[in-house]
């Protein structure tokens, strides 16, 4: 036999068992039926026979009529055996025989109880009908053979009880069997089809069960091989089914898991959730990354995330639940690291407090002795001294601003450390920030005779939005740094717009030197604090080695990146990209008539390759037609082929520092041939050289530019010489000489400060420059000096004892408001960190020197509410504190 | 097939087995004894009461009026016989072929020390709605003893010379309703079908020859209308009241 077979065998045996065992109920229950009914015609009987019948009479005697016995005891017979079968032997195929029997005979008593009524014939179909109950044909037999046989006998013996009649035909019971059979007829078949039904549905539900089994054990399977936790619970809070996991995790016998309730294994921390998530399950609601921790069989605690559902109507909830202990335990050190961390960070930021606050003190400390020392060894040079004592004096001089800018370094350092900085974003004119840093770091090249160039890509725009006091700063550091590591050559400043994204431009400053270099292992630790290229470095070039730590934090605030790239003994190469947005121009500009130099030739003589390309590149952005020379004798060279060719330049631009024949040779070599008219002569120079201005002025030379010249410069002076305005040469030329600090009157001013040194510089200083000077040694003895004597201004330091500067200039103010007067009071401190400034202007203070107090800073800090013989133009309140850290 | 015949579960142990047979045995001990009882059963309702002396000439004394034009058919009647219901319905439906062509009294049978009211039941009711009937009381039934009469049920028909022509009862059993050989005789007597022999050997009657032949007559079903002596002595007190 085929497996196919074997099933369908094993189906259609199943199928008989469940289609038997379904008529068996169906037999029994029908017995059960008939029984209660039998009950029922056996209390119908005998109510008939006592209502029909109830009594018998002789004469007026009465007697209970033989009915009502008969009703009792052969109704009792006929209804009490089948009632006693159905009962202890029920789906029997006696019993419901001996019922069908019994059935029919209880309708011939019923007849005979109500004297022969043709409608009790009725209960015969009735019976009939409902015998049909037991799906089983042979009962209907039965009780067909019952009603033949006894519709026989009265037929034969007496008639008139079952046919009306008393003379009938012999067959006439026949008859009454044929209706009989007509009904079975019909019950038959209902019957065949009711079965016919039922043994389907039997195949069906065998094949259902056959299904459900095998889902079952396909579930089962699964849910023993599963690796995670699975639990069927009752809402009685006991689990009913789990598979071996849990069990096995927690230590348990899977009895002691399913004979307590599983609250009693929960946490008591987390019984009350537990709790919480299981009436949301009774509501429906889906329960998912649920978690909390069991007891182990050793009293240890595991942690579990549940997913659970109970659907509703249900008295049982599906759970999956998974261990994360090990997750728990990380998430929960991840948590005290976190704490630790946030505790070692507050720790540190205490610290860094601490020590901004140290540094703050300590440039107070520092800057208080050296501000004395600077100004009065500034004081002391401008009187007569021998040779010696000059130099030793100058000495001390470059020492002391060597310190404050070392000073000055680590101040910043430690601003930019707390993240005090923050950028002042304004309108600025690249080209003309550039030019002017450049020009601030001129002598400083010029003295290592080194060429110093910069060019600015005719693609950048003029006016960016930035901080040109950080701009300035990083540009001073790196091209510093690059003068101060190349012993020769040249250090060139170049910028160019390498992309934009739409109104923002992505700036490189390049700068280029000739030096040392920077060995590449080195390279990477450059911008870190405190690290030169070498030790030596340190004791060869000096510095703190913070300068580039700086400019590479700063490029960093501005959002833009810093990198390097050299060659040892060839130079290096220093790249800041910075995104700056366009603006529009601050001002408007200088309105320049470009068409004079449109098509007019230019001859530039330098030696320096990289400035020749710098100035022809210059030149050409403004329609003029460059040549270049390397040297004087090819100028000349130059010039005399240009005549042959009756193509002279209009203009020749030479540089003074050249071997063999420099600019002034040169010019006096041109002049011999060419005349001022013919030729308009411009010299670049590294330094004033005051000893040849005669011979500049002999020379017709019309300007005199110090390199590196700014393209706005060039182009001013270019246009004059042109316009032919006459202007001096040392108006023109950059004049180092310092401006005339006196003032044009005599002030009255009260210096209130505490430090000897500093008073003797303030005094010597002011008076200097022509006013009179008190001292008040505290804030009390400025307000009682104040009070007493009218003074034009008043200098106040911050930090004095018994009264600081801060409430002195308060109570000031305050006592002011009752006279409507106003006396400037100027604030001197060393306090140089961010925020003094601000603190000074809120106590009512209208200006700002930092120390130590150099004069040029004081000078115009002054000039504002008094005026001075420098022209300069400057802000009411300046700040000078930015400019000097740069520098 | 053996799918559609439901059978006690397969193997049945032996006590089934045992059980099947001792509760097969009862079962046709039952049915013998049910048989007997129905049988018994049967037997009653075809034994018939005592046919009494009816009197062959109209007793003149009796004082209920007589026909002499037409057949007079009296009736008498216990009114508290359940087996009597069957012969008024006869009678109704005799009266409703012949009302015309025949006098008919039915007397109800009243203790002497009764009033009509203890007659005037359901069943004189019903005698009365018929029609052509008329209705009266027999006290201790008097009028019987002079008829000779001692069973419910019993009637006497007279020919319009006083002479009797049928005793009997009108129902084939007791207490069944239903074609039978009294009411068929009534109905040939008076008028409507002359043919009345033969039904008195079919229905039983112990009479003597003779007087089968001159009178027709058939069995009587109902209640005894006089009690014998030794039942009226154990009558208890107020019993008929």
């Amino acid at each position: 036999m085929g497996e196919r077979e074997h099933n369908a065998a094993v189906a259609d045996e199943r199928a008989l068992e469940l289609f038997s065992r379904s008529q068996q109920d169906l037999c029994a229950r029908t017995d059960r039926n008939f029984a209660l009914l039998m009950g029922v015609q056996f209390v119908a009987g005998v109510l008939t026979a006592c209502l029909i019948s109830p009594k018998t009479w002789t004469a007026a005697i009465p007697e209970t009529h033989i009915h009502v016995w008969t009703a009792l005891i052969l109704g009792g017979l006929i209804c009490g055996f089948p009632i006693f079968l159905a009962v202890v032997y029920p789906g029997r195929v006696l019993t419901r025989h001996v019922i069908a029997v019994g059935q029919m005979l209880m309708g011939a008593l019923l007849i005979h109880l109500t004297q022969g009524r043709i409608e009790t014939h009725f209960h015969v179909f009735g019976s009939l009908a409902f015998l049909a109950f037991y799906r089983d044909w042979r009962v209907l037999v039965t009780a067909t053979i019952v009603v033949a046989v006894d519709h026989f006998l009265r037929g034969f013996y007496w008639p008139l009880s079952v046919f009306g009649e008393q003379m009938v035909q012999p067959f006439r019971w026949l008859e009454h069997v044929g209706w009989v059979l007509f009904e079975d007829l019909f019950l038959f078949v209902s019957i065949h089809q009711s079965v016919e039904k039922s043994w389907t549905l039997a195949k069906q539900q065998g094949g259902l069960e056959r299904a459900k089994a095998s889902v079952q054990s396909e579930r089962d399977e699964f849910f023993d091989l599963s690796l995670d936790m699975l639990c069927v619970a009752g809402s009685d809070g006991y689990f009913k089914k789990l598979n071996p996991v849990l069990p096995k995790k927690l230590g348990y016998e899977m009895e002691d898991l399913l004979s307590q309730p599983f609250l009693s294994f929960v946490h008591p921390d987390d019984k009350e959730r537990t709790v919480q998530v299981m009436r949301s399950l009774r509501h429906g609601k889906d329960v998912v990354d649920f978690e909390n921790r069991y007891r182990c069989r050793d009293g240890s605690y595991i942690w579990l995330s549940w997913s659970c559902r109970a659907p509703v109507n249900r008295e049982t909830m599906y759970a999956v639940a998974r261990e994360v202990t090990a997750r728990k335990k990380a998430a929960e050190a991840l948590e005290t690291a976190k704490r630790d961390a946030e505790k070692a960070r507050e720790v540190a930021e205490q610290a860094n407090r601490a020590k901004s606050d140290f540094l703050a003190n300590m440039s107070h400390e520092i800057r208080t002795p050296m501000n004395a020392v600077i100004g009065l060894t500034e004081l002391v040079l401008e009187t007569k001294l021998t040779a010696s004592q000059r130099d030793y004096l100058s000495t001390v001089l470059e020492s002391g601003e060597s310190l404050l800018s070392i000073i000055n370094e680590i101040l910043d350092f430690s601003k930019i450390e707390a993240g005090k900085i923050e950028l002042d974003l304004i309108p600025m004119n690249l080209r003309e920030q550039i030019g002017d840093t450049m020009k601030s770091l001129a002598i400083r090249a010029h003295r290592k005779e080194l060429e110093l160039a910069w060019h600015v890509g005719k693609e950048v725009p003029e006016t960016f939005l930035g901080d040109p006091a950080r701009l300035r700063q990083v540009l001073v550091n790196l091209v510093g740094n690059a003068i101060k590591f190349t012993p020769e050559g040249e250090v060139v400043l170049q910028v160019r717009e390498l992309a934009r994204h739409g109104n923002v431009v992505d700036l490189q400053f390049e700068i280029r030197e000739t030096g040392v270099g920077i060995p590449e292992e080195k390279l990477g630790r450059i911008f870190a604090e405190f690290e030169q290229a070498d030790t030596s470095t340190t004791r060869e070039f000096g510095g703190t080695g913070l300068g580039l730590s700086i400019s590479s934090r700063l490029v960093d605030l501005m959002g833009g990146e810093i990198h390097v790239e050299s060659v040892v003994g060839e130079g290096s190469r220093f790249y800041v990209t910075l995104p700056l947005e366009v603006t529009e121009a601050v001002a408007e500009p200088v309105e320049r008539n470009l068409e004079l130099l449109r098509d007019l030739t230019v001859l530039i003589v330098d030696d320096n390759t990289t400035n020749r390309r710098i100035q022809r590149e210059t030149i050409e952005g403004w329609s003029m037609r460059a040549i270049e020379a390397a040297s004087g004798a090819d100028a000349l060279q130059q010039l005399r082929v240009m005549e042959a060719e009756d193509n002279l330049p209009k203009i020749v631009l030479s540089d003074m520092n050249m071997p063999h024949m420099d600019g002034l040779m040169l010019a006096e070599r041109v002049r011999q041939s060419y005349s001022h008219d013919t030729i308009i002569f411009i010299l670049l120079t590294s330094g004033f050289m005051p000893d040849d201005r005669k011979r500049v002025k002999d020379l017709e030379i019309a300007a005199v530019l110090l390199k590196p010249v700014k393209q706005s410069e060039l182009l001013d002076t270019l246009l004059l010489a042109l316009m032919d305005r006459g202007e001096s040469i040392e108006q023109i030329v950059q004049d180092s000489a310092e401006p005339n600090l006196r003032s044009p009157q005599s002030l009255s001013v009260l210096l209130a400060e505490d430090g000897l040194a500093n008073q003797k510089l303030a005094v010597g200083l002011l008076e200097r420059w022509g006013h009179r000077v008190t001292i008040a040694p505290n804030g009390l003895d400025a307000i009682k000096a104040w009070e007493n004597d009218p003074f034009d201004l008043i200098l106040m330091d911050l930090q004095m004892p018994e009264m600081d500067g801060i409430t002195a200039t308060k109570i000031i103010r305050q006592r002011e408001q009752v006279s409507g007067n106003h006396i400037p009071i100027i604030a001197m401190t060393a306090h140089a960190l961010e925020g003094d400034r601000q603190r000074c202007l809120d106590a009512g203070m209208d200006g700002y020197v930092s120390k130590p107090v150099r004069k040029s800073d004081l000078a115009e800090a002054i000039a504002p509410w008094f005026g001075s013989n420098d022209d300069r133009e400057n802000e009411p309140v300046r700040d000078t504190q930015n400019q000097q850290a740069s520098d | 097939m053996k799918r559609f015949l439901p059978t006690d579960l397969p193997n049945l142990s032996n006590s089934s087995q045992d059980k099947n047979f001792v509760y097969g045995s009862l079962s046709a001990v039952w049915l013998v004894a049910v048989a007997f009882g129905l049988w018994g059963l049967m037997s009653y309702a075809n034994r018939p009461g005592d046919q009494g002396q009816p009197v062959a000439t109209w007793p003149e004394a009796s004082g209920i009026e007589r026909s002499n034009f037409q057949p007079t058919l009296v009736l008498f009647a216990h009114p508290k016989c359940p087996c009597t219901r069957a012969t008024l319905g006869e009678l109704a439906w005799l009266m409703n072929r012949c009302a015309d062509d025949l006098d008919c009294h039915v007397l109800f049978f009243r203790p002497g020390q009764q009033d009509d009211s203890w007659s005037k039941t359901r069943l004189w009711d019903e005698a009365a709605a018929i029609r052509g009937v008329s209705v009266a009381a027999d006290p201790d039934a008097q009028l019987a003893s002079q008829f000779g009469v001692r069973t419910s049920g019993h009637a006497l028909l007279y020919d319009p010379q006083g002479k009797l022509v049928f005793e009997g009862g009108i129902t084939g059993s007791r207490g069944h309703r239903g074609d039978n050989p009294g009411r068929s005789a009534v109905l040939s007597l008076v008028g409507e079908d002359h043919v009345a022999s033969g039904f008195i050997q079919a229905s039983g009657s112990k009479r003597s020859k003779q007087h089968q032949r001159a009178t027709c007559s058939s069995c009587v079903f109902g209640c005894p209308l006089r009690a014998s002596q030794v039942a009226l002595r154990a009558l208890p007190a107020g019993a008929e009241g």
